[in-house]
């Protein structure tokens, strides 16, 4: 079976990218606008979950904090994407639980070799 | 900085609108929540001005696109995107975009005013082309409407824009006798052809 990956970004042209080059991998992708979004998600099991930073309504770090919140989701890896790049957001976001920080622009082969470390 | 795409950090105060103003050069942006103006002058490059109609919070951004596009981009946008045009495109909108809704925008009431991608030299033709037709994809795309546009032609343009109102004050640039638009848009599309499409990565 498909691994599932959940892909919060609130930009549409980033979530299309993205969706596309994880479907052609092989994975199962469902998308979401921004954190709150993503939390409504939440109820499935992911493989995986991409996060972007800075997002309406709940930002990204706000997000993973509810994700280690959720039991089906606890233990799911997590990659921050981002435009962001000081150490001090790095920072705060590997104390909220991120696995992966990946500042953009970024080349979709290189977000499926993180996810193929990650996911085996 | 993986980017060559900056927050501007060029202010004066500019007596004839009476305003503070941000002058933004090429490879910058910046927005406001307050009564500022922007400004800033365009050859072939583009700028974009977005706020949100209901709070007066927006900004603006100068980029050009660094590399040919090929014909089929518009094709399959996700097959194409490793060609760093559209990455680089992406991300200085993506930074525009996200400093407006980290002041308290909302996506939800952005307008769009685009300006700018003239055929200031022979080569340049289709860089302003590219660059107008890039940035009416990207907002198409984001569902972000353009309420005005004054774009293409063979003249440059000096731009002013007020977030707060979403006033537009354009002036066209005749013929100038020196180059400086050319010269200094020369060397910015050097620097963003320069800038690293690979993404950092760390591991946790």
């Amino acid at each position: 079976m498909a691994k599932k990956i959940l892909f919060v970004d609130d930009s549409a042209s980033m979530r299309q990218v993205v969706g596309i080059a994880m479907k052609n991998a092989g994975y199962e992708v469902v998308t979401a606008n921004d954190g709150q979004d993503g939390v409504s998600k939440l109820e499935e099991r992911f493989s995986a979950i991409i996060t972007d930073l800075n997002m309406p309504n709940m930002n990204g770090i706000e997000f993973i904090k509810a994700i280690k919140q959720n039991a089906n989701n606890k233990f799911t890896p997590i990659i921050m994407l981002t435009t962001e790049s000081s150490d001090e957001m790095k920072k705060q976001g590997q104390a909220a639980g991120a696995k992966v920080w990946m500042v953009k622009p970024f080349k979709p082969a290189q977000l499926l070799m993180v996810l193929q470390k990650l996911l085996g | 900085m993986s980017a060559s795409f900056d927050d501007a950090r060029n202010t004066y105060w500019d007596g004839r609108f009476k305003r503070n103003t941000v002058k933004l050069l090429p490879g910058e942006y910046h927005s406001t929540t307050g009564d500022e103006m922007l400004v800033t002058v365009l050859g072939s490059c583009v700028a974009a001005c977005i706020r949100d109609t209901r709070s007066g919070i927006g900004g603006m951004n100068h980029f050009l696109l660094p590399e040919q596009r090929n014909s089929n981009d518009k094709q399959n946008f996700a097959e194409t995107y490793d060609n760093s045009v559209t990455r680089y495109g992406d991300l200085a909108m993506e930074m525009l975009i996200n400093d407006i809704v980290a002041r308290g925008g909302d996506r939800k009431y952005f307008e769009a005013k685009i300006f700018g991608g003239a055929q200031m030299f022979e080569s340049s033709m289709q860089i302003g082309a590219r660059n107008i037709e890039f940035v009416k994809e990207y907002l198409d795309f984001e569902a972000i409407s353009i309420v005005s546009e004054d774009v293409a032609g063979t003249q440059g343009r000096k731009v002013y824009y007020i977030p707060e109102t979403g006033e537009i004050f354009l002036k066209r640039i005749v013929s100038l006798h020196n180059n400086t638009i050319e010269k200094r848009e020369a060397k910015y599309l050097r620097k963003a052809r320069e800038t690293k499409t690979e993404a950092e990565i760390d591991f946790f």
